[in-house]
């Protein structure tokens, strides 16, 4: 149910961003495009809604395969991506779109214990990415993801 | 001598006095004597002499396990080598009545003899020699009227034996059968103290070989008489009950005496049921010296049953200490508990992450819409600061906070002071000054998030300390130093940061429950989970955590954390770490 919402919402807001962001003085220059990948719809779609309404424009994907189509497609500044997810996983799609967009910043965000593991097998491939523990208050993220 | 006369009783008067003599004189050498070869060989000459035989044999008994034979065992006379072609004679070969019916035998011609169809000794002699005519046989019997063996005495010439003759060797040989006894019982006597003493020994090393294992073990013996309720001690036992060895003493009045309090109730059920059902007794409790140290003892023991009666008179038994197995065990409950505790805790964090992510996501989302009025607005405010509270928990229990997951380099200088003023506002607020002394270039190797969330905690519980209203200024004192060397396990390297405040202190009952986890003191702010994981921490590191409190005035409470440099190789599941 907030699924549909969210997701209409999310959609919604992201053509309205550039709007909402020109009132912004943080973000003078063009706004950072940011991919939100969460296989928790709610969550995505969200994270999706606080970004667009801080001045970024984000959009969701619901998985890693879906992650790296829009990554082709969309082109963005910022990929912030749950780690534990079914089939390709965020660290996989994290390195796969690293591959085509190598100045994109990868940040990782995950609730489990698991996702170390993940990581050092990514730093094994020598992928180092930053990673955010769930959960994370949205004005810490976004203050996160503002900072270089 | 017996030779040249045929009647070995004449009436001559010197020749009888010689006879008396001898036998006199063979009495007395047999009761002195000491050994079987003397005593059979006097006994036999004397005979010899006495009777005035040419030939004469001693045949001692065997007494086999089947079997009965009859041993030549000395031989006496001028001709002794016509023994020589002797053979031993079996018992079918002997006289019968001298060896089995224990008879005296005299034949005036045992050539002719109708009693005697048989072979006979002396009858199958060598051919080179005249046969035996005259033939007295004589058994020595002990006193229990055993056949001992058998004087036989022979002579080449018809009827040379005579009445007086017979009864002197007769004499010669129940005095031949008293001297065999008397040595025989000696040697009994011998034997059976030989086995007395070798018996004794045996209880000597046994014994000794106990008291060794009980040294080894530790242990203590006591019995205990159930009519009197007497106790008695042994060194050891008594030392471990802190008693006195081998003083009497009720069981009742040292149970009352020594046993800690907790377990008086069950160290008497104990007894009791043991009473009735019987088996073994064991008992594990702990006991308190008169300065007041307790040690955990375990006593064992088997009934004492009267002769013949199942009634239980009283017990043996053992005691020893067991303090370091208890607290190991303790530990090691501990641990369990703190393992499972931590598994589950960490499996719901990770069930609420998500949800608490998106739900955090929701009132941030409908807080920041511009069309919600204020005071709804307000509320989900309290809501956010509410969730965000929960968003602690989870992240404390899951351990999981950390913004680099590999250890680095900690300059804990930089660390201390950047959580320090995290707080600060709080402390303002508070009217808390907190002071840092830390020694320059406090590095650790070590997972970052975690180090800091040990020193958020404590200075958290610093902050917390303090009760409201307060009548003075709280201070707060952070001190850093170097450890160098034998200080710290291993010679090491490490730091100690020492966190002091003039709080209220921790109460007595709270101290030992402080680092167990769901344990607070913040009753309705407390997760109960902030040393729990402080703690974990600081151990996986490699490091101690201690404290020091005082609830009295001045009051304050001292938190020491020590951590080595370089962090420790992970341990292994075969060597848990062990607390006091």
């Amino acid at each position: 149910m907030h699924n549909t919402f969210l997701s209409s919402d999310a959609r919604e807001t992201m053509s309205t961003a550039t709007s909402q962001a020109d009132g912004d003085s943080v973000l003078a220059t063009s706004p950072t495009r940011i991919l939100v990948v969460d296989d928790e719809p709610l969550i995505a779609d969200t994270i999706v809604q606080i970004l667009n309404r801080n001045g970024f424009i984000a959009e969701a994907a619901y998985g890693g395969r879906e992650a790296i189509d829009a990554a082709r497609r969309i082109n963005p500044e910022l990929i912030l991506s749950d780690v534990l997810m079914p089939h390709i996983d965020g660290v996989e799609a994290a390195i796969t779109i690293q591959k085509f967009l190598p100045e994109a910043r990868i940040v990782l965000f995950s609730g489990q214990a698991a996702t170390v593991e993940i990581l050092a097998r990514a730093r094994v491939r020598g992928y180092h990415f930053e990673l955010l523990a769930k959960p994370l208050h949205p004005t810490q993220l976004i203050k996160h993801l503002r900072q270089e | 001598m017996g030779s040249d006369s045929t009647k070995a009783f004449s009436p001559d008067g010197s020749q009888n006095e010689q006879r008396l003599r001898l036998l006199v004189e063979t009495g007395i050498l047999l009761a002195s004597e000491r050994s079987l070869d003397v005593i059979v060989q006097a006994a036999l000459d004397a005979g010899l002499h006495l009777c005035s035989a040419r030939y004469g044999a001693f045949f001692y008994n065997n007494i086999g396990d089947n079997d009965k034979s009859y041993s030549l065992y000395k031989e006496a006379g001028p001709d002794l080598n016509i023994f020589a072609t002797v053979p031993e004679p079996h018992c079918t070969e002997i006289p019968k009545d001298s060896f089995l019916n224990q008879l005296i035998v005299r034949s005036p011609d045992i050539t002719r003899d109708p009693r005697f169809t048989e072979n006979l000794p002396f009858a199958a002699l060598s051919p080179n020699h005249p046969p035996v005519r005259s033939y007295l046989s004589v058994p020595v019997r002990s006193r229990a009227g055993e056949s001992l063996g058998c004087l036989i005495y022979g002579h080449p010439d018809v009827d040379s034996f005579t009445p007086a003759s017979e009864d002197l060797v007769a004499t010669i040989a129940s005095q031949a059968a008293v001297a065999i006894d008397n040595l025989r019982l000696s040697e009994n006597l011998t034997y059976e103290i030989s086995q007395v003493d070798a018996a004794r020994a045996l209880q000597r090393e046994t014994s000794e070989r106990l008291r060794q294992a009980l040294d080894a073990a530790q242990l203590g013996t006591w019995t205990w008489d159930r009519a009197t309720d007497l106790l008695d001690l042994d060194e050891r036992a008594a030392y471990l009950f802190h008693a006195e060895p081998h003083a009497p003493i009720t069981r009742t009045a040292l149970r009352k005496r020594v046993v800690a309090i907790e377990d008086q109730a069950y160290t008497a059920e104990n007894l009791e049921r043991f009473l009735e059902t019987g088996g073994i007794y064991t008992a594990e409790y702990r006991v308190e010296s008169p300065d007041g140290i307790q040690t955990w003892l375990s006593a064992s023991g088997n009934a004492t049953f009267a002769p013949n009666s199942p009634d239980i008179i009283g017990m043996v038994g053992t005691v020893q200490d067991i303090t370091t197995r208890k607290t190991q065990e303790t530990a090691l409950r501990q641990s369990e508990k703190l393992a499972a505790t931590g598994r589950l805790a960490a499996t719901i964090a990770h069930e609420i992450n998500n949800p608490l992510e998106a739900v955090t996501n929701l009132i941030y989302l409908s807080r920041t819409d511009p069309d919600v009025p204020e005071p709804v607005q307000q509320l989900l405010e309290t809501a956010d600061a509410e969730l965000a509270r929960v968003a602690q928990i989870a992240q404390q229990t899951l351990g999981f906070y950390r913004d680099t997951t590999r250890p680095i380099e900690i300059k804990l200088n930089d660390l201390l002071h950047s959580v320090v003023d995290l707080f600060e506002r709080k402390m303002v607020t508070r009217k808390i000054s907190c002071t840092l002394d830390l020694e320059p270039d406090l590095c650790i190797h070590g997972l970052q998030g975690e180090i800091r969330q040990v020193f958020s905690n404590l200075i958290v519980n610093a902050i917390d300390a303090f009760t409201y209203p307060m009548l003075k200024p709280g201070r707060i004192h952070i001190r850093g130093r170097h450890l160098h060397g034998a200080k710290f396990g291993g010679g090491q390297e490490a730091v100690s940061i020492l966190i002091c405040d003039e709080g209220s202190g921790i109460s007595p009952t709270a101290r030992a429950r402080i680092f167990s986890p769901f344990f607070t003191t913040k009753l309705s702010v407390g997760t109960g989970l902030g040393l729990w994981v402080t703690r974990g921490f600081v151990e996986k590191q490699g490091g101690t955590i201690c404290f020091h409190t005082r609830t009295g005035d001045p009051s304050g409470t001292i938190f020491r954390v020590v951590l080595p440099v370089h962090i420790p190789p992970p341990r292994t599941a075969s060597t848990p770490p062990l607390r006091a």
